[in-house]
């Protein structure tokens, strides 16, 4: 059985350097980096950046140019053992993944497909902002209406409060009053064993 | 067969008046818990909502009741309705009936605009309206879960205070 998991990352180059172990950043050569500035697909194999477990072979070249940035991530695989025969394949393991989870050196970005990568990123879900944008594209539909397009809109927009409610709901359910149970059994605890503490001595 | 027409009339006109600031009897629960809604959706959507408005006006037909009718035919086109989507109408028709009050619109036409709500939810979705409480389970669904909430910071916050007294009247007695 052979389970495939593609992971496609949005991350900025530079807030991944930032973020690297001293150790990673300092195997950077920057001589390979300048190298690493244009794609080569084949050649690249013997550049690795060794950075980390997933991230093992990630190069990017942020100070030469940081337009034409090539970021290389490799594919994990998740091989069954237990249901295959023996074979004389060995495969390569890594140390930082689990057994049975294979390597496979595969692109993340292509040509200048990284060109995006110099743009923040914004992980914040700001959704009057997101619906905004989402809205204006919406606006030049062709065929609907300015009412089916308010009716839709407005669906969505109670649609999203419905759940946020929900939600709410269901977690307060859930955990009743889970703070104010703890402090109380953290302080009734507390004054027990402060006043159980010089019983003891005496008894002994 | 159930019909809420004359509660979704009182609920809508009432929250129009509150909107337009007509309001002259004290508002029911009801209203009261809708205007703390929909202040809490135009917050939080105030772009998408303004802009939805200016859209909605800028439209060619001036019959603002028959267009309303059918923004929610549109919005319950998919067969659904929930309370999420009946605060976003009242939040959008209480915008609207803002701007078309400033514009020096009568009361007329915030009647017009809280009959056509009533027709719609009191009439054509009185079996769903039926099915989830009538207007008694809108209150009872925002309260539970507003109630829960302000419930249990209030007794965090109490429980806090009351923790911090008893801790320290036990030091001193300790000590």
């Amino acid at each position: 059985m052979v389970a495939e998991v593609e992971v496609t990352l949005n991350i900025d180059p530079f807030v991944l350097f930032d973020r690297l172990p001293l150790r990673s950043r300092i195997r950077m050569d920057p001589e390979e980096d300048i190298e690493d500035d244009v794609f080569h697909p084949p050649e690249l194999d013997r550049y690795p950046h060794t950075i980390s477990g997933t991230f093992r072979h990630c190069s990017t070249s942020p100070r030469a140019n940081p337009f034409f940035i090539c970021q290389r991530f490799r594919e994990v695989k998740y091989v069954d053992q237990s249901t295959q025969t023996t074979s004389n394949h060995v495969p390569s393991y890594s140390s930082m993944l689990p057994y049975g989870v294979q390597e496979e050196p595969s692109y993340l970005f292509y040509g200048t497909a990284a060109h995006r990568l110099h743009f923040p990123a914004h992980f914040e879900v700001d959704r009057d902002g997101d619906t905004e944008e989402g809205m204006a594209e919406e606006e030049q539909e062709p065929g609907l209406s300015a009412e089916a397009q308010i009716g839709q809109k407005l669906q969505r927009i109670g649609d999203q409060f419905h759940r946020d409610y929900t939600q709410m709901l269901q977690q307060n359910q859930r955990n009743p009053q889970p703070l104010w149970w703890r402090m109380a059994v953290t302080l009734l605890a507390f004054l027990f064993d402060r006043d159980a503490g010089p019983n003891r001595m005496d008894a002994r | 067969m159930p019909c809420y027409r004359k509660e979704t009339y009182e609920v809508a006109k009432g929250y129009i008046d509150h909107c337009i600031g007509v309001q002259r009897a004290p508002p029911s629960e009801t209203v009261q818990i809708m205007c703390s809604l929909a202040k809490e959706m135009e917050k939080t959507y105030q772009h998408k909502l303004n802009s939805l408005l200016q859209n909605f006006i800028s439209c060619c037909t001036p019959d603002y009741g028959v267009k309303l009718k059918r923004v929610m035919e549109e919005m319950v086109g998919d067969g659904i309705l929930n309370w999420g989507r009946i605060v976003s109408l009242f939040t959008f028709t209480g915008l609207l009936a803002q701007e078309l009050h400033s514009k020096g619109a009568g009361t007329d036409c915030s009647n017009k605009l809280a009959d056509t709500i009533a027709d719609y939810l009191g009439v054509e979705k009185a079996e769903w309206l039926a099915q989830n409480g009538g207007w008694d389970g809108f209150s009872k669904y925002f309260q539970n879960s507003k109630d829960s909430h302000s419930d249990s910071s209030m007794k965090t916050a109490l429980f806090a205070a009351a923790g911090f007294g008893i801790a320290g009247l036990a030091i001193l007695l300790v000590r």
